[in-house]
């Protein structure tokens, strides 16, 4: 007969328990501690008792050795004055261990509180909103098209307040019993809670046809949104991660390569590769992010499996997060000299706080309705080698707002028209990409990275 | 033109009331646990502080910033649903002057454009503790070469009590450290004086497709801010951040959450 598999948590095992324990253990260290410091204390006092001291009189040689002994044995390395030390050191630090893992133990209940309350009102299970509220109920925000939330927000009977940054200053309180991280170990520990330990693995998929984006030319922006948004199509389910390097080939045998990267998705599946309460939730959890330094290793390794060289012109093309890791690799491949990134071409991407090499020309295109795009809360740097497209296309949703097909892709296509001084310089000096004369071929191909 | 954000500080009576009138559940840390008994006396709940509290009571994006320093504590959430953004935000300083008690706290309840999330954010990351003279007027501006390094994460975790128990050189042994490792841990576990840890949360609705999660941690030290952000096996990267970068920082969870939640409503 087969058994159950149990699962159990909390209880005498459980790590309240345990770090009970540990704290039972400093509190006798320091006992300990206290205990061994008295004795060491009354020792010491006897040294300056006065008897002994009337008898050093008598026999002086004699008191020197005792009181060399005595010292020895308090005093010495293996004395119990060192030993009170240690034992002090270890309270002290079994103390700041119990802390830390209390603190991490407390930001793990916040971790599942939270995830509680989302799977709670995910289920509905919000009661209906005030009468007075009217058609502005519970959901409706969100829900009923049209809403003039912007209304709403004027008729707010609150403060205004514009300015970017200011932390609240009116506020204090309203917290309950808190037991935050505040050490470097307890921090640490966090980090490794939600995501598997992975290095960034780069796996080839060969050489993509099967769309029109991948085997032509990109003449244009447009064709640039395309191929992009043709991978980003693409990397979904098991196919995330994946990214492409359209290596252009001209009439004269030149070579240059776009890298398309789209933003990532849910790359790790938390339960099932965590033990402890994660898993008791009941629902699944997708853990997101963690990955930028693992997707531009890989992006490296892509160019250099596709024959880039550390002279062959390199133009960066990301969406979203793609975008940001764009510019982070074109800082780092210039910097050390790995590869030669010329441009570098964002889509929704909150890239305001980044820095760009001088030698870098970057054009950056953000629909001002998009979320994702706005959260750098910073306008982006206006420089000769920094270019910025803003446009207004909402659609009344987040994502579609944020979404390369819907918002940038006829974006895109205006950028191809455009005759503005910028657009026009920047398209000019991207002509090693793009382009539709006559001798010049595409070929694409596509990797996948993962942490692995 | 799109319209500033608006504010209310409400005392903790008078926020819980609010709640309770609206008859909304709230997200934690600010979730106000009675049941809504106490419905009469006050009036019908302005609409637009019933559409504030609607945001964060269903949202599709849910941010939650907690920040533990030597200066005090604070928690916000902030929570966007469609084109509106809303946060709620408490704090207790370390000064001897926070409440007393729950009840005479207080909470600020606010309503933004979703896109000024990004500028949003930014409020719920204190200054980090501000460096000392001697380290201000150092060669390096008191600013350590940590950015980029990477270190073990078991390291990270066990040296501040490793050292305290064995001693460094013992506990630079036990861990495997490099000297130049153990220099960068003792500075960075010395240096540590606080941290920061931002939860990013969306559902999609429909069918459960699961619970989106993602977390970064900060730590707060007196050369600034540094994220620890997961790199390599039993690796993080050590990233020197600002406040201005918490957007930046949570974009990748902030977009995939954005483009689930709406894949899910088409």
């Amino acid at each position: 007969m087969t058994l159950p598999e149990l699962s159990v948590s909390g209880g005498a095992g459980g790590i309240t328990a345990e770090l009970d324990d540990l704290e039972l253990l400093a509190r006798r260290s320091a006992d300990d501690a206290a205990e061994y410091a008295a004795i060491d204390g009354r020792a010491h006092a006897i040294l300056l008792d006065g008897d002994v001291l009337a008898s050093a009189v008598l026999d002086p040689i004699g008191m020197v050795r005792f009181a060399e002994a005595l010292l020895e044995s308090l005093d010495g390395p293996h004395g119990l004055t060192a030993l009170t030390v240690r034992m002090e050191l270890r309270a002290g630090a079994l103390r700041a261990a119990a802390a830390s893992y209390r603190a991490v133990d407390a930001a793990q209940r916040d971790l599942i509180d939270s995830i509680r309350f989302v799977v709670g009102f995910g289920l509905g299970t919000v009661p209906v909103v005030p009468l007075a509220l009217g058609l502005a109920g519970v959901g409706t925000v969100r829900l009923v098209a049209g809403l003039n939330w912007e209304s709403l927000l004027t008729a707010h009977p609150g403060l205004v307040d514009d300015l970017v940054g200011v932390s609240p200053g009116l506020i204090d309180g309203l917290l309950g019993p808190h037991a935050g991280a505040t050490d470097l170990a307890s921090a640490a520990r966090l980090v490794g809670e939600l995501y598997p330990d992975g290095s960034a693995v780069v796996t080839p998929l060969g050489l993509d046809t099967r769309d029109r984006s991948m085997v032509v030319p990109p003449a244009g922006f447009a064709d640039l949104v395309t191929g992009l948004a043709y991978r980003d199509d693409d990397a979904t389910a098991d196919r995330q991660g994946d990214i492409d390097v359209r290596v252009v080939t001209g009439a004269d045998g030149s070579r240059s390569y776009i890298v398309d990267i789209p933003g990532t998705k849910d790359w790790h599946l938390a339960p099932g590769q965590h033990d402890g309460p994660l898993n008791d939730i009941g629902t699944n959890l997708h853990a997101m992010g963690g990955e930028s330094t693992a997707y531009e290793q890989g992006i490296g390794e892509a160019l250099r499996r596709a024959g880039a060289g550390a002279g062959d012109p390199v133009m960066l093309v990301g969406h979203s997060q793609g975008g940001i890791v764009a510019t982070d690799a074109a800082n780092h491949f210039v910097a050390h000299g790995q590869f030669n990134v010329t441009h570098v071409v964002t889509f929704g991407a909150p890239v305001g706080r980044l820095d760009v090499p001088d030698s870098v020309a970057m054009l950056s295109v953000e629909n001002n309705n998009d979320i994702v795009a706005h959260l750098d809360a910073a306008d982006n740097p206006d420089t000769p080698n920094r270019t910025t497209v803003s446009f207004d296309d909402d659609h009344g949703r987040m994502g579609e707002n944020h979404s390369l097909e819907v918002s940038y892709a006829p974006a895109a296509r205006a950028l191809d028209a455009s005759t503005d001084a910028s657009v026009v310089a920047f398209r000019d000096s991207a002509s090693a990409f793009l382009g539709d004369e006559p001798g010049r071929a595409v070929s694409t191909y596509a990797y996948q990275v993962r942490r692995g | 033109m799109t319209p500033a954000p608006r504010r209310l500080v409400l005392s903790a009576a008078d926020f819980e009331s609010l709640v309770r009138r609206a008859g909304v559940r709230l997200p934690p840390p600010f979730s106000v646990e009675s049941p809504p008994a106490d419905r009469d006396g006050t009036g019908p709940v302005h609409p637009s502080l019933a559409a504030n509290l609607a945001v964060l009571a269903r949202p599709d994006l849910l941010v939650r910033v907690d920040a533990d320093l030597p200066a005090g504590v604070s928690r916000a959430v902030f929570a966007v649903a469609g084109p509106v953004g809303a946060s709620l935000f408490a704090r207790a300083r370390a000064d001897g002057r926070s409440a007393s008690s729950r009840a005479e706290g207080a909470v600020e309840l606010s309503m933004f454009a979703g896109t000024w999330l990004g500028r949003e954010l930014i409020r719920a990351v204190p200054d980090p503790p501000s460096a000392g003279v001697g380290s201000s007027l150092a060669p390096d501006g008191g600013s350590p070469r940590w950015d980029g390094r990477r270190v073990s994460r078991t390291a990270l975790t066990e040296y501040g009590a490793a050292r305290r128990l064995v001693g460094p050189r013992e506990a630079a042994v036990a861990l495997g450290l490099t000297d130049a490792d153990a220099d960068l841990l003792a500075d960075l576990t010395d240096r540590t004086q606080g941290s920061l840890r931002a939860l990013v949360h969306g559902r999609p609705h429909g069918a459960d497709r699961g619970v989106l999660v993602g977390r970064v941690v900060w730590v707060a030290t007196d050369a600034g801010w540094f994220e620890l952000a997961p790199s390599d096996v039993d690796e993080v990267e050590l990233v020197r951040v600002t406040r201005e970068r918490i957007g930046t920082r949570l974009a990748p969870m902030i977009a995939q959450v954005l483009a689930e939640v709406d894949n899910d409503a088409a």
